[in-house]
């Protein structure tokens, strides 16, 4: 079983760093450089302007919201693959081992990141929240404990399916975790710091009985590692073709109300809609585009960059969606209900068209907030408008026409 | 005459799969489309339904054909997939939305039959699920709910009976009766021979691209020369399969 631990995780970092070649190439790294560069000037230039008497009264809690959204990140990673019900299982008995071993591989990685933060933190933390650099150490020092404590839980979630519940995750890593290091900020992190550490003690302890007697749930931890690689995939995806990436439609109850109802001759607008906001992919392209779009504006000054990134911004979100057209292609009801073939294309241009409308009006109202140029943000509008009409008729005509 | 197929030749390239295929569904009449694996069964639905083109002859659907009048013709047809095939980010609820959408049925008569289907299969309390994580046999029961909540004129059915329970097998043959009953015409191609052989009207052998045999069980005996001959031994002597084994 060591073995089989030792494979995967050389496949699985070859795996990585291919895909990192294409994320880290030489563009991306200069911009990486300057936006890394600029932020740490931005930051340090921002210390410098605080105030040294007093403790800033936003300080803590902001750096606690930080630290707790920083402990979300890095996850058990297990690397088994769905094929194992069927092979490993029967080493069942040998579990406990690999996952010890993948436990101390993921928690490399996340002690790393969580120190990096701890590090950007500092300064802020010393200047702003008047911490001493003992506390510091021992805030750090907590930090990491609760990193081993969370993913424990998560090792422990693969053997009763209660640890691994939404209601643990909220209680422990969110709640207890938040409790911890917010008391932590305001009375001494020592103590705190002897709690978690004998929690964290005695859950280890417990793991080993547990990991001996109570059954694998080889489903929930082969959904869970699926989940896992599919985040890092939708990253990579970003930057370059990753195969195999199929992602799970998502319900999403509550924007029901919201989706085209059914009415003669709808079919494709009520078909385009439910693929738009229920498909794992399309949807979540929509709402980074969109967020990012919409911070990355409310930062900016200069009205005609402003302008220019919106613009990139919509034909970015555009041109990606187009491949949506094509969605139901394979599903043969498409060829064998008796629907109106130009209809599609209509309902097509009409939905991109809304959306991409109500982007527009978005970006235009946060760069108005930055800009308060009510006569610009009319000319952006339009411009954005007049961009919105071009890509969803005679450029989607022309893109069609040359795939068909 | 509902359904007419005439010297069908076709096939997915140039060389042709199906060679000179004739036969026809009356109104009423279970017809069954027997072949082994590769004998053409699915080639010639794949034709009837619209997603293959004739190379030669004409397929007639009460009268109209694909190309005068493509939607017309879709109207009159249904068709339950050998493998189910649903819309990934539809619940149940909006399948059957969708066909009484594309159908033009009337919601209110069209959504009774759809309770009734689903309390049928026991699917009424999953119509807010999405359809494409249910088992197998579960989504070929919303492939039927779905098919049979049209009112078409002919429903095809290929190879019905793989994953479903036999509680399911029994209510597919009865919804089959009662749409005969109604004067629909049904074609189903199967290689389970036994159920084929108690419940369809009328038999389409196909073997290597043609049409080998066709007509009744009574008179397929008489071709084949022995009154008391099963379904399965005439298949297999028309192949020409049965002697390797016998």
């Amino acid at each position: 079983m060591l073995d089989l631990w030792k494979t995967r995780q050389k496949t699985h970092q070859k795996q990585m760093f291919k895909y990192l070649r294409y994320v880290l190439n030489d563009h991306f790294i200069l911009a990486l450089l300057f936006i890394l560069g600029g932020l740490a000037l931005g930051y340090s230039n921002y210390i410098k302007a605080l105030p040294t008497q007093e403790e800033l009264w936003y300080a803590k809690p902001l750096v606690l919201l930080i630290l707790v959204i920083s402990l979300q990140v890095g996850r058990l990673a297990t690397l088994l693959k769905p094929a194992d019900i069927v092979f490993i299982s029967p080493r069942q008995a040998e579990m406990g081992q690999y996952l010890q071993k993948a436990l101390r591989a993921s928690l490399v990685f996340a002690w790393v990141f969580d120190t990096l933060v701890m590090l950007a933190l500092a300064p802020f933390l010393l200047v702003a929240a008047k911490l001493t650099a003992v506390q510091l150490i021992f805030l750090w020092l907590l930090l990491l404990v609760l990193k081993y404590l969370q993913l424990d839980r998560q090792l422990l979630g693969l053997y009763q399916a209660q640890f691994a519940s939404g209601r643990w995750k909220w209680f422990l890593d969110i709640g207890f975790c938040g409790l911890l290091l917010g008391t932590s900020l305001y009375l001494d992190p020592l103590y705190l710091l002897l709690v978690a550490a004998l929690l964290t003690g005695y859950v280890d302890r417990s793991k080993k009985a547990l990991t001996t007697q109570a059954v694998f749930d080889w489903e929930g931890a082969i959904r869970t590692e699926n989940a896992r690689m599919l985040q890092l995939y939708r990253f990579f995806a970003l930057f370059t073709d990753v195969p195999n990436l199929q992602v799970a439609a998502k319900r999403r109850r509550y924007l029901d109300r919201l989706l085209p109802q059914a009415k003669p001759n709808g079919s494709f607008t009520y078909l385009y809609w439910r693929a738009l906001v229920r498909n794992g992919e399309t949807s979540g392209l929509v709402l980074r585009l969109t967020v990012l779009g919409a911070v990355i504006l409310y930062f900016i000054t200069e009205p005609w960059l402003a302008l220019a990134l919106a613009v990139l911004f919509i034909y970015l979100l555009g041109f990606q969606l187009f491949s949506l057209y094509h969605h139901y292609d394979e599903v043969v009801f498409m060829h064998i209900y008796p629907l109106d073939p130009t209809g599609k294309q209509r309902a097509f241009q009409k939905m991109l068209g809304q959306l991409l409308f109500t982007l527009a009006v978005i970006f235009t109202l946060v760069s108005w907030i930055q800009l308060q140029n009510s006569l610009f943000s009319l000319e952006f509008l339009g411009v954005l408008v007049l961009e919105v009409a071009l890509l969803t008729r005679p450029y989607l005509k022309g893109r069609l026409a040359k795939r068909a | 005459m509902t359904l007419e197929v005439e010297n069908l030749v076709g096939g997915y390239s140039r060389v042709p799969v199906l060679k000179d295929v004739s036969f026809e569904v009356k109104a009423g009449e279970l017809v069954g489309l027997i072949g082994l694996n590769g004998a053409g069964k699915s080639t010639t639905i794949k034709h009837i339904i619209g997603l293959l083109r004739p190379q030669k002859g004409t397929i007639t659907l009460e009268g109209v054909t694909l190309k005068t009048d493509p939607k017309a013709y879709k109207q009159k047809m249904a068709y339950i997939p050998e493998t189910p095939i649903l819309y990934e980010e539809l619940t149940l609820r909006e399948h059957i939305e969708l066909t009484i959408m594309a159908y033009g049925l009337e919601a209110k008569s069209a959504w009774q039959r759809a309770q009734k289907l689903l309390e049928l299969f026991r699917l009424e309390n999953k119509l807010d699920w999405f359809p494409a994580n249910f088992s197998k046999g579960m989504k070929q029961k919303v492939m039927i709910v779905c098919a049979f909540i049209t009112e078409a004129k002919l429903y095809i059915i290929d190879e019905p009976f793989l994953g479903l329970d036999p509680l399911a097998t029994q209510d597919l043959l009865d919804l089959i009766d009662q749409k005969k009953q109604a004067g629909a015409a049904v074609l189903m191609s199967t290689h389970v021979l036994s159920t084929a052989q108690e419940y369809c009207d009328r038999f389409v052998m196909i073997d290597q691209g043609q049409v080998t045999a066709k007509g009744d069980l009574a008179s397929l005996r008489t071709q084949f020369g022995d009154e008391t001959a099963s379904l399965a031994t005439i298949y297999l002597k028309l192949t020409g399969a049965g002697e390797k084994h016998a």
